[in-house]
């Protein structure tokens, strides 16, 4: 066991999807090989002091944060190459890490924030990089970025909070008169967030002005998008591996028409006190029999270009909208680390992938990128300041 | 999933319930419910531990199946398969020999002639077994958390033990001659354990089950062995691992660390699918 890799597994954060990753990360270090990597439990709080230690791996810790942070080591990683690990907040010491993994959902981890840090610090990390991460997570950008590689998506306008703040009536007007949004009823979401937090069904214009302030309670921009009213969702997860490989496909099953965040990671729509999976504790139906091949196939070859074309790493979700009136298939989002690591898609997958394996694989991945950016040339030397 | 064959017995409705609906005596004992998933690679036979059913391994079952067929069964007595007159408390319970010689025959029935046997806890006792007498259809074992073997306890535990043993045959002998209920009554709801005050009509075959000590027949086990450990496994702890692995000669140990008894449980599945089948591809037994 000596030979071991130290992985640092960072999760929480400062985002309303931190619990989600908390789940994701205690799951994820669950599964993680122990015979090649040693897994470094490292929570960013919600206040965004970091800390390690062994209780972190203990699922009842989170629920008396902060009191229960005092007896972790307080951490924080300089954004400074050569450092080798993690810095000890008091007294300066290092803890030594070869690859540092975040497992965070939302802002600031899965946003291109944290991957800076990690460039900066020069340091092997999992996942998309800073680019990739920073389209992916603002769903507005994604879609227009696809968009204009060909990739179908629905139409869609961004409300900036200072507008409606300035001129509520001025942005319900200008919505109800975009002519490429027809008939209400209208999604109101916010533009970078995921867990289907502050989503809203607008059925009649008098209720856009309650939606879009529900968006903004999170986020500094909302997206509005047109209304399937006959979809089907279909998501499908893609990893680098040799290439862009996709997953089965799977088919979230919703009670209410949108996947609501007690849907995604709650049991029982959070009624009942069992202990929640994240993702893969929603209801779904993978690798559906009946589906046609031809959207299977679109769903597919949309994700794996997708992928390839944002620069994406690691694993990731992309989730489609199939409108069924239409025969239309629409790239809707995509989650550069979903929830769950979308494992429970591998596992069904052929080759089946075990989520083992699949951490593996981002580890390795993280290394071979590491090896390559490292050896690109940087410094040549004094030529403007010398003359 | 691949299925080299839908035959189920019965529909699997729950997992966890121990089937005490007793065949009456005299008749034949009844059909074990089982379970087949894969359709290559060699045949792995899944056996559950005590008060569980094959739904527990399941989701390992259902990742070892791109690679191997798989047969889950619900051990006579438990989940689906309803218990045998003999293995009842009026019928005297069994050992792990008859439990043995019925999965012997339903492995017979299902055509299957090598097979690697996964036990975990009780399974794991019947499996050692197994793998002791019929070297000839077991090409492989796979043990996780497993019994079968004596523990050495601590002085403090063992004089407890011997106690609580003692005053179980004076009070046995007391009920008989006076009629009164002190074991009953008094005894097993104070020092049962979990699983004997659960065992309901397998009371006798947990007895009997308990106090087999399976160290011979481990030392006469032949063919490559696996042994899955969860390094906080408060049941079978980690030195009943190191006494297995002493014993079975060639053996292979993996111990998982912040796993407890059922390492397999959740995304654990995942971890020892991986090193199972790590394991029979080193050991040549990754071929039908």
């Amino acid at each position: 066991m000596t030979d071991r890799l130290r992985v640092a597994v960072l999760f929480g954060g400062r985002s309303v999807e931190h619990e989600i990753s908390v789940i994701s990360a205690l799951q994820l270090m669950m599964a993680i090989d122990p015979a090649k990597y040693e897994a470094l439990p490292v929570y960013i709080s919600p206040s965004g002091t970091w800390h390690t230690g062994e209780a972190l791996l203990d699922r009842s810790f989170y629920s008396r944060v902060p009191s229960s942070l005092g007896g972790l080591v307080e951490v924080t990683l300089l954004p400074k190459p050569g450092v080798g690990g993690l810095t000890k907040v008091a007294g300066g010491g290092v803890i030594p890490v070869d690859v540092f993994l975040p497992a965070f959902h939302g802002q600031y981890g899965e946003d291109g924030c944290i991957q800076g840090l990690f460039e900066m610090a020069e340091v092997p990390y999992t996942g998309s990089n800073v680019p990739a991460s920073a389209v992916t997570m603002n769903k507005y950008l994604c879609k227009m970025f696809l968009a204009a590689h060909g990739i179908p998506v629905l139409p869609a306008a961004v409300v900036e909070r200072g507008d409606a703040q300035r001129n509520i009536q001025g942005v319900v007007a200008s919505i109800a008169a975009d002519p490429r949004f027809g008939a209400y009823p209208l999604f109101v979401k916010p533009c970078n967030l995921g867990s289907s937090i502050g989503v809203s069904r607008v059925e009649v214009p008098g209720d856009l002005a309650a939606a879009l302030a529900k968006v903004f309670r999170y986020d500094t921009q909302a997206l509005v998008e047109p209304c399937v009213s006959q979809l089907m969702e279909i998501n499908v997860s893609v990893r680098d591996c040799n290439g862009a490989a996709p997953s089965v496909v799977e088919i979230p099953v919703s009670q209410s028409g949108v996947l609501s965040y007690e849907e995604k990671y709650m049991r029982d729509g959070g009624k009942k006190s069992g202990q929640s999976q994240g993702m893969a504790s929603l209801t779904r139906i993978i690798d559906p029999p009946d589906l046609a091949a031809e959207i299977r196939d679109a769903v597919t070859s949309y994700a794996t270009r997708s992928f390839r074309l944002l620069g994406c790493s690691g694993v990731a979700r992309l989730d489609f909208i199939y409108d069924l009136a239409a025969s239309a298939v629409y790239f809707n989002e995509l989650n550069a680390f979903p929830g769950s690591c979308s494992f429970y898609l591998w596992a069904k997958s052929r080759p089946r992938v075990l989520y083992t394996e699949l951490i593996d694989g981002m580890i390795q991945a993280a290394l071979r990128s590491y090896s390559v950016v490292s050896s690109l040339e940087r410094d040549i030397g004094l030529r403007a300041l010398r003359t | 999933m691949p299925s080299w064959s839908l035959v189920c017995s019965w529909p699997i409705r729950h997992y966890e319930a121990m089937n005490s609906r007793a065949v009456p005596a005299g008749q034949e004992l009844p059909p074990v419910n089982v379970r087949k998933l894969g359709s290559q690679g060699p045949t792995v036979v899944m056996l559950h531990g005590w008060g569980r059913s094959l739904g527990a391994l399941l989701p390992l079952g259902e990742l070892l199946s791109s690679s191997c067929r798989v047969i889950l069964l619900d051990l006579p007595g438990f989940g689906l398969s309803p218990l045998p007159f003999g293995a009842s408390n009026d019928g005297g319970g069994w050992s792990t020999k008859e439990y043995m010689a019925r999965i012997h025959e339903v492995l017979a029935q299902e055509g299957v002639s090598r097979c690697i046997l996964l036990g975990h806890s009780f399974g794991g006792r019947i499996a050692v077994r197994m793998a002791a007498s019929f070297p000839s259809l077991v090409c492989g074992v796979v043990l996780i958390g497993s019994h079968g073997l004596r523990r050495e306890r601590p002085l403090l535990q063992e004089l407890r033990i011997r106690g609580i043993r003692l005053a179980t045959g004076i009070a046995k002998r007391i009920d008989g001659v006076l009629g009164t209920r002190l074991f009953a009554h008094f005894l097993a709801p104070r020092f049962g354990s979990r699983d004997y005050k659960a065992a309901g009509e397998l009371r006798k075959t947990l007895v009997r089950t308990v106090n087999e000590d399976l160290a011979l027949e481990a030392q006469a086990i032949d063919v490559p062995t696996l042994l899955l450990w969860g390094e906080n496994d408060s049941e079978t702890p980690i030195d009943l691992a190191h006494s297995f692995q002493r014993l079975i000669a060639g053996s292979e140990l993996h111990v998982f660390p912040r796993k407890g008894h059922e390492p397999f449980s959740d995304v654990g599945a995942h971890l020892l699918a991986g090193t199972i089948e790590r394991f029979l591809s080193s050991r040549g037994l990754n071929v039908g």
